[in-house]
């Protein structure tokens, strides 16, 4: 049986809720090394917009190689940070694989989100342990 | 002798007998003949006739000084001479009108030959045009002219009657955009008068409207016909329209084209309900997106809630404590939205006679169910009612107080010590005004008219559904009011003004 792990996995999230489960069903899978949280698509844009103070607080848990990106959110929503992401220079994001959370299956979201190369997949709230097993399986090493 | 030294003598001998030729001189001229001679300009205005003229019309020059025609003269007759006038306008070339029906100042027709010239600016442009008629003495020729003109003249009345009564906006015009007649659906569009009776009648050129001349231009020019659509107009009493324009050429008998026919048909009604009908469409897709959204992820929160808490029953109850509270304020959340929803979907089909309402009982009510929220704001309710009783449905006031009020409560400032709402009423002829003001954090200016829009909250650090002022809105329209923030913080007023009479 495989037990890829995972270094380190961002949750974008405005609902500290969801924030909260997601992390609950991560740290329970023993997969994940770190979880970070921001609350906005601003919040995580600065980490990456400050990477070399993002290392340093974060040691390895920065830059992420998963980012857990919800799409509603106030401020800078999932789709903005999506292109203020691309317009950084890329050595610093290459790293990070996107999985867009939304709430509904069928919003006009998720077709949007199929443009964006970084996008690997999207899932369906709420956060379950299987989620954060199968995000292991995939991208972890 | 070279011509040049007859010249030179020829001057010699005039500067010993001068002629001062100035206009008086070349009037004299003029008006020695015994032919009518008249001058006009462009479009046909009159500029200066000559005595023989002044005395057949028994008008003097200033009378006629920029008419088309004087006010006695068959209308048919003076389309024709515009007409003509135009040809020699456009062409250059002088026109023979054999035999022409002029009227005199008794009313008298007489027959005339009538030669038009073009007079050229130093361009070599025409400038102005000059006629000169002699009457016809031969009565053979005279009553075979009369003859046709009578029978012209049926026609052209057939002609305008017929476009009179087409039951479409049609009107003729000629070549120089001067209507020749208008349907009387046309009149009761854009207005003007449906018979040529006056010099009015022909100056009268489709609404000034840039787009309509050149394409009237074009159409005559080009022989062709056009459309232009969706074109904004003015009707006649000063309304906007909307219309799509049909302009087709129509031709004389000479293959010449004679003028346009142009078609007015009025898509205001269609224009503005298919925009309302837009609107209301982008509104619902909104209102369904948001609702289905803000009603989903909350359900999927408490499911991911529910998740933990049966994994995590046995193992960590402190935890399950902790997400069980978190559900519950989900799920009261998400039944004030259910609640907002619901009215929002009743304000709609809601008909409730109007009935005198007390300010003061009302205001009470709300109060009284609000009163541990009220007590926990620390906020004091100063009542101004200058009009005490209100006549309106009582269900739409209620729930317009009851919304703000009840965001006064939510968005007080807490670091504030007496803070107060405050409700005013004052009553005018027409009106009643009710006014909900407070000292509570406000919003910034420029949502001043965004927070009456579906789902604008009016910040994140709040709950709420973002409804509650749409529904205010909602509400004062559907009782023919308005309502508008008047102060967006310090105070942070919301005005409601609500007519006196039900408004037809």
């Amino acid at each position: 049986m495989s037990s890829k792990a995972v270094r380190s996995l961002l949750i974008v999230d405005d609902d500290p809720g969801d924030a909260l489960i997601a992390k609950h069903y991560l740290e329970k899978s023993g997969r994940y090394e770190h979880v970070l949280t921001a609350s906005d698509g601003r919040e995580a844009l600065q980490l990456w917009e400050n990477h070399e103070t993002s290392r340093q607080e974060h040691g390895g848990a920065f830059p992420p190689l998963i980012v857990l990106l919800d799409i509603n959110m106030p401020r800078m929503n999932g789709f903005e940070f999506l292109e203020a992401l691309a317009e950084l220079p890329q050595p610093e994001v290459t790293a990070s694989f996107v999985v867009m959370v939304t709430s509904s299956e069928h919003g006009p979201d998720v077709e949007r989100a199929s443009i964006f190369p970084r996008v690997k997949d999207y899932l369906v709230k709420p956060f379950t342990l299987q989620h954060a097993i199968d995000l292991a399986d995939r991208f972890g090493s | 002798m070279t011509s040049m030294e007859t010249l030179t003598r020829q001057s010699t001998d005039e500067r010993q007998k001068p002629i001062e030729r100035d206009a008086e001189w070349y009037s004299s001229v003029l008006n020695a003949m015994t032919d009518m001679v008249l001058v006009k300009g462009d479009r046909s205005k009159l500029l200066w006739a000559n005595r023989a003229f002044l005395e057949y019309y028994g008008m003097t020059n200033e009378e006629l000084a920029d008419l088309v025609d004087a006010p006695h003269s068959d209308p048919d007759d003076t389309v024709q001479y515009v007409k003509d006038d135009h040809h020699v306008f456009s062409t250059g070339k002088t026109l023979n009108v054999v035999s022409e029906p002029v009227t005199d100042s008794a009313g008298r027709v007489g027959y005339f030959n009538t030669l038009k010239s073009a007079i050229l600016g130093a361009d070599g442009r025409v400038q102005r045009t000059v006629g000169v008629s002699r009457r016809i003495e031969d009565a053979s020729v005279a009553s075979r002219s009369e003859e046709t003109r009578s029978h012209q003249k049926s026609s052209l009345q057939a002609l305008r009657a017929l476009v009179r009564h087409v039951p479409l906006a049609l009107a003729m015009l000629d070549v120089k955009q001067r209507f020749l007649s208008r349907s009387d659906t046309w009149l009761s569009l854009f207005g003007g008068a449906g018979e040529p009776d006056s010099d009015d009648f022909y100056e009268s050129r489709p609404n000034g409207l840039p787009a309509l001349e050149h394409a009237l231009e074009e159409v005559a020019r080009e022989r062709r016909p056009c459309t232009l659509e969706a074109v904004g107009l003015q009707g006649a009493d000063g309304e906007s329209l909307v219309v799509d324009i049909e302009i087709h050429p129509w031709l004389l008998p000479t293959e010449e084209v004679g003028g346009t026919i142009v078609l007015m048909h009025d898509i205001t009604e269609r224009v503005r309900s298919e925009r309302a009908l837009t609107r209301l469409n982008d509104e619902l897709t909104q209102f369904n997106y948001r609702v289905s959204h803000d009603l989903v992820a909350p359900l999927r929160t408490i499911r991911g809630y529910l998740n933990i808490a049966r994994d995590e029953l046995s193992d960590d109850p402190e935890l399950v404590r902790g997400l069980l509270g978190k559900m519950t304020e989900r799920v009261d959340r998400l039944t004030s939205l259910v609640q907002d929803v619901l009215q929002l979907a009743r304000s709609d089909v809601l008909e409730e006679e109007r009935q005198p309402i007390e300010l003061s009982d009302l205001v009470t009510e709300i109060m009284e169910a609000r009163l541990e929220e009220l007590e926990a704001s620390g906020l004091e309710v100063q009542l101004e009612l200058g009009a005490p009783v209100v006549m309106a449905s009582r269900i739409r006031v209620q729930q317009v107080l009851e919304n703000l009020v009840s965001n006064s409560i939510k968005y007080h400032d807490p670091e504030r010590v007496n803070g107060e709402i405050r409700i005013f009423s004052r009553a005018s002829a027409a009106s009643v005004v009710l006014e909900v003001s407070d000292d509570g954090v406000g919003f910034d200016e420029e949502l001043a008219e965004a927070v009456f829009d579906m789902f604008t909250r009016g910040s994140s650090d709040h709950p709420g559904s973002g409804l509650g002022l749409y529904l205010v809105q909602k509400h004062v329209h559907a009782m023919g009011g308005h309502v508008q923030v008047s102060s967006h913080r310090s105070p942070t007023t919301f005005r409601v003004e609500l007519p006196r009479r039900n408004r037809p």
